[in-house]
């Protein structure tokens, strides 16, 4: 059906999305440090600096201790990678079948599995603590955001983000129907990205870094480009889920540069909060998360069900 | 000047090793990276694990208890790698010159840069990270890996 000129097309959007993302999320990286270094009143790194990292990174030596795994410790940063890279595809419309929210929150849900696999497989006993907290943080968040996703398909009838798309071409931005919702996909972003409010999982301060403890060089680069990859992807599912609107009916150009300036509000805002918050405990973490980020998604489902039952909705 | 070369000067990941000092160089040592002096301009950040680090900075006389860790964590530590010994203590053992019960840093482990002062300046720990980052960049450039 479809001819050959459109798929290299849409394998070169597809690479283009790709490199998108792993730039943008280093640069987002830089974004965070330069806001904290803000709040503190100093200058700040300069805006490559990031780059720059990652670059070392992958020039060192890469070590390996005795103790841990061979196989899952050289297996999950490269299973972690590909899952971001799939993920950073599977964001944009770009592929019909493959844009489509469950394969979304399941790619997301791995790249933090490919995490506490790697803390458990370098076997130290900061990263196996960093790895509990990591499996918690999955307990507390995926409640929730598979919550959201639900309204959203509760509402829209459908789970592809082309379908998402244009129904907020018809009717109007979501996060104007589902504020809650979408406030409960803000707060799941924290502990997903390990920002502060919620950064238990590598507490650099207790935990030294926990799951990446025993990581150096080249899987350290790569695990922490994936992870910084999963905090940009967010912030565009983010935008592209919740905020398009009718500029994509017009012009797809002034589309994308609409994704851009909302994904990276969000992560100015993240990191903001990053900035000014301390890190709380693991329990506490748990009762905000179970008690307050549900009952606003919850609260929005149920918003959502009951004009359908009674046939207010279509 | 290549990637490899420049990224090794721009990116200095630090991991801090309290080597039995008295705590003074520590305290300084915090005030370098404190915002006054912001070597995070220069690309410094503090790392909690060796297996991240560029930098090795030692604080201390090291005495026999301590020696063997401190081989331990500088063994792991990733080529291409720099020592920079902070304070006297560390640079000549101190007051514990003739002491049974001290080792001494550069006894144990190849020190690149040592830094004066009991305790020293932040600034002077500035210029010494200043200095570590020259000499990285050059045995960056020699570094193969393997």
């Amino acid at each position: 059906m479809t001819s050959p000129v459109i798929a290299s097309i849409k394998v070169g959007l597809a690479i283009l999305a790709a490199l998108y993302i792993s730039l943008m999320s280093l640069y987002a990286g830089w974004i965070r440090r330069k806001v904290r270094a803000k709040v503190h009143g100093r200058v700040g790194p300069p805006w490559w600096q990031e780059y720059a990292d990652l670059a070392k990174l992958l020039f060192k030596e890469d070590l390996m201790p005795p103790t841990a795994n061979y196989g899952l410790f050289t297996v999950t940063p490269a299973l972690c990678l590909a899952a971001a890279l799939t993920l950073s595809v599977a964001v944009f419309p770009i592929f019909y079948s493959l844009s489509d929210l469950i394969l979304v929150a399941y790619l997301l849900m791995t790249v933090s599995v490919c995490l506490v696999l790697a803390g458990y497989a370098s076997n130290n006993p900061y990263s196996i603590v960093g790895s509990r907290r990591a499996l918690l943080g999955l307990l507390l968040y995926e409640l929730p955001f598979v919550i959201v996703l639900i309204t959203i398909f509760m509402l829209t009838g459908t789970t592809n983000i082309f379908e998402i798309i244009s129904w907020q071409i018809k009717h109007g931005p979501l996060i104007m129907y589902l504020p809650l919702s979408a406030a409960a996909f803000i707060l799941c972003t924290p502990i997903k990205a390990i920002l502060n409010p919620f950064s238990i999982v590598t507490a650099e301060t207790e935990l030294m870094e926990g799951v990446l403890l025993e990581y150096s060089g080249r899987r350290l680069a790569v695990l922490e480009l994936a992870h910084k990859m999963e905090f940009y992807i967010l912030a565009v599912l983010f935008s592209i889920v919740f905020t398009s609107w009718w500029v994509y009916e017009y012009n797809l150009a002034l589309w994308c540069l609409w994704v851009i300036f909302v994904s990276l509000l969000f992560i100015l805002v993240a990191s903001f909060v990053d900035a000014l918050t301390a890190r709380l405990q693991p329990y506490k973490a748990s009762k905000f998360y179970w008690i307050i980020t549900t009952a606003l998604s919850v609260i929005n489902l149920v918003a959502v069900i009951v004009p359908k039952i009674l046939g207010v909705l279509p | 000047m290549g990637v490899k070369e420049r990224a090794f000067r721009r990116s200095l990941w630090i991991y801090h090793f309290n080597a039995s000092s008295c705590n003074a160089c520590e305290i300084e040592i915090l005030a370098a990276i404190s915002p006054r002096y912001d070597p995070e301009r220069l690309g410094v950040k503090l790392v909690g694990s060796p297996r991240h680090a560029d930098i090795l900075l030692v604080a201390g006389p090291c005495n026999r208890v301590v020696a063997p860790m401190l081989k331990k964590v500088y063994e792991q530590m990733p080529e291409p790698k720099i020592v920079v010994a902070v304070g006297t203590c560390a640079l000549g053992r101190g007051v514990w010159y003739d002491s049974y019960a001290i080792v001494g840093v550069d006894e144990v482990i190849p020190v690149d840069v040592y830094v004066p002062g009991c305790p020293p300046r932040p600034y002077m720990i500035v210029a010494a990270l200043a200095e570590a980052a020259k000499l990285l960049e050059e045995r960056a450039a020699r570094f193969e890996k393997r």
